[in-house]
């Protein structure tokens, strides 16, 4: 058997449902690992390990009563992003704000993934509220990145990214408004997936944007990243975008291959617009040679400047956000990060009139990119326009944060599938987004594991030992 | 370009010089927006009441 952290979610799945593997052994060997490493990583903020074990347990025994109904995760441990409610646990979005809010009941795909019989084993370090960070200024530290832990791993799912990348747990939920689970996805080497905006209830989760919040997953494999989706989807009466479609199962096309299918690639996004480093461009181009080789026919697209989009999605989501910050803001302004205060204050400024033309203007560009799919199953563009940067450098943080074109998805809500494209010169995860038209996230499962099969990207994981141990006092 | 200013009370609770920066940021981003919409383009959150029926 393989080591039991680096398992994939539905290998060990298999190996619980046919009494090769304990829930209970699996459950504390991440235990501690995570005791062991995450000192060096601060991916969770909150855990209860005794809470995890018993649950694990409870899990053995359905097992070992040859209980035919085993959900598809039965005994796998997950972690969840700390914006997502557990009930009875803490959710504090990272912040002094909500350092006491105790959530009264799950959050909808909290109580999807117990239902599929899953082991929650924490919630995980975030950017404050979902939208400043990487911050030093809050009681807790930021997560790391397990590639080198003096690197940034991406946010605002920064843990989720983290500790799926350590081999803490094989599936995290992040929550993506401007990218927040792509760009973990990128910086970490993991699968993320955007959803279409209304296939994952929000219900239970702290809003940031309304109208652009999603929650997507982030694990270390295509196979994982369809299963966990199939899992938490669907219709959901206390989520008002909630869609009333029925949910597939993500995973059925894995093998079907991509030959004929036609993808757009939009260059300009990271060749005119902004220009993406070298290792990025070349690792773009061998990814579309790829494709191209495994049957798919490739041409170019354009669409509007990333900018447009940026600035489209900044004042849709600002405006939404500080419609929920105002009392805090003005409150109780000293207990926020700085770079949360930075980021959030413009939102108090645009006029009511610059957030409904940002709303019109993003069902025009929505429109106008879903026409794309009239022809092409797919578009191809690139995620971050560079690996990591030093997280303690904060001019490499101003500069390079950034630099990405996730936002445009959130603004049209495509579904949208980070996958990982291979490294930097450093030796850190670059990454490509897969886009496709909206509610066929099968589509983006497809071609991420035709891709993969090729590459092997994903079975690529960091040395602890070598990356996220802390110096030495 | 139209300055967007930050209300007073949250001025007042950041200080003059957050509030400052964040009214140059929003500033250049109202003027960066593409706005080129036809005058009957409906807004992407146009009301659904079927969504705003009683939560079960």
């Amino acid at each position: 058997m393989n080591e039991l952290h680096w398992l994939e979610a539905h290998e060990a799945a298999a190996l619980i449902a046919s009494k090769k593997l304990s829930p209970v052994e699996l459950t504390q060997s991440l235990l501690n690992r995570i005791e062991k490493y995450d000192p060096g990583l601060n991916a969770f903020l909150t855990m209860r390990p005794e809470a995890s074990l018993a649950a694990a347990k409870e899990a053995e025994d359905i097992v070992m009563r040859d209980d035919t109904s085993l959900g598809p995760l039965h005994g796998v441990p997950f972690a969840l992003k700390d914006i997502i409610d557990v009930s009875s646990w803490p959710t504090t979005a990272h912040s002094k704000i909500l350092a006491d809010n105790i959530a009264e009941k799950d959050a909808e795909v909290t109580a999807r993934l117990k239902a599929a019989g899953a082991i929650l084993l924490g919630k995980l370090s975030t950017h404050e509220f979902a939208l400043g960070g990487p911050s030093f200024d809050l009681p807790w530290p930021p997560a790391r990145n397990p590639w080198g832990r003096e690197y940034y791993p991406g946010g605002s799912s920064s843990g989720s990214g983290a500790a799926v990348a350590a081999g803490f747990v094989p599936i995290a939920l992040g929550s993506d408004t401007g990218g927040s689970v792509r760009g973990p996805a990128s910086m970490n080497g993991l699968l993320g997936m955007k959803p279409t905006y209304g296939r994952v209830s929000r219900n239970g989760v702290v809003p940031l944007s309304f109208s652009l919040d999603n929650v997507g997953p982030l694990t270390r494999t295509v196979k994982d990243n369809a299963l966990a989706l199939s899992i938490i989807s669907g219709f959901d009466t206390k989520d008002p975008a909630s869609a009333e479609l029925d949910v597939p199962n993500f995973t059925k096309d894995l093998d079907r291959g991509i030959k004929d299918l036609k993808i757009g690639v939009i260059r300009h996004f990271y060749q005119k617009d902004m220009i993406a480093g070298d290792d990025v461009i070349t690792a773009m181009e061998d990814a579309l040679t790829i494709l191209s080789d495994s049957g798919a026919q490739i041409q170019e697209i354009n669409t509007h400047p990333l900018v447009d989009y940026a600035t489209c999605n900044r004042i849709i989501l600002l405006s939404e956000a500080c419609a929920i910050h105002q009392e805090w803001l003005t409150n109780r302004a000293d207990d926020y990060a700085e770079s949360t205060l930075s980021r959030l204050l413009p939102g108090t400024a645009f006029s009511a009139v610059d957030y409904v033309q940002a709303l019109r203007t993003r069902a025009r560009y929505a429109a106008e990119f879903n026409t794309f799919f009239n022809n092409f199953d797919a578009v191809i563009t690139v995620n971050n326009m560079e690996a990591a940067f030093p997280i303690e450098d904060s001019a490499a943080r101003e500069k390079y944060y950034p630099r990405q074109a996730r936002a445009p998805f959130n603004v049209t809500g495509n579904p949208a599938l980070a996958v990982p494209i291979g490294f930097s010169h450093e030796g850190l995860p670059i990454s490509m987004q897969i886009i496709t038209n909206q509610f066929d996230e099968t589509m983006a499962y497809r071609i991420a594991a035709t891709y993969d099969k090729v590459t092997q990207w994903t079975v690529k994981h960091p040395d602890l030992d070598k990356t996220a141990t802390l110096p030495a006092e | 370009m139209n300055i967007r200013n930050v209300p007073e009370e949250i001025k007042t609770a950041v200080g003059e010089e957050r509030a400052s920066k964040a009214s140059e940021t929003a500033s250049v981003a109202a003027e960066r927006l593409d706005r080129d919409n036809f005058w009957h383009q409906e807004s992407a959150n146009v009301y659904r009441a079927q969504t705003w029926t009683e939560k079960k």
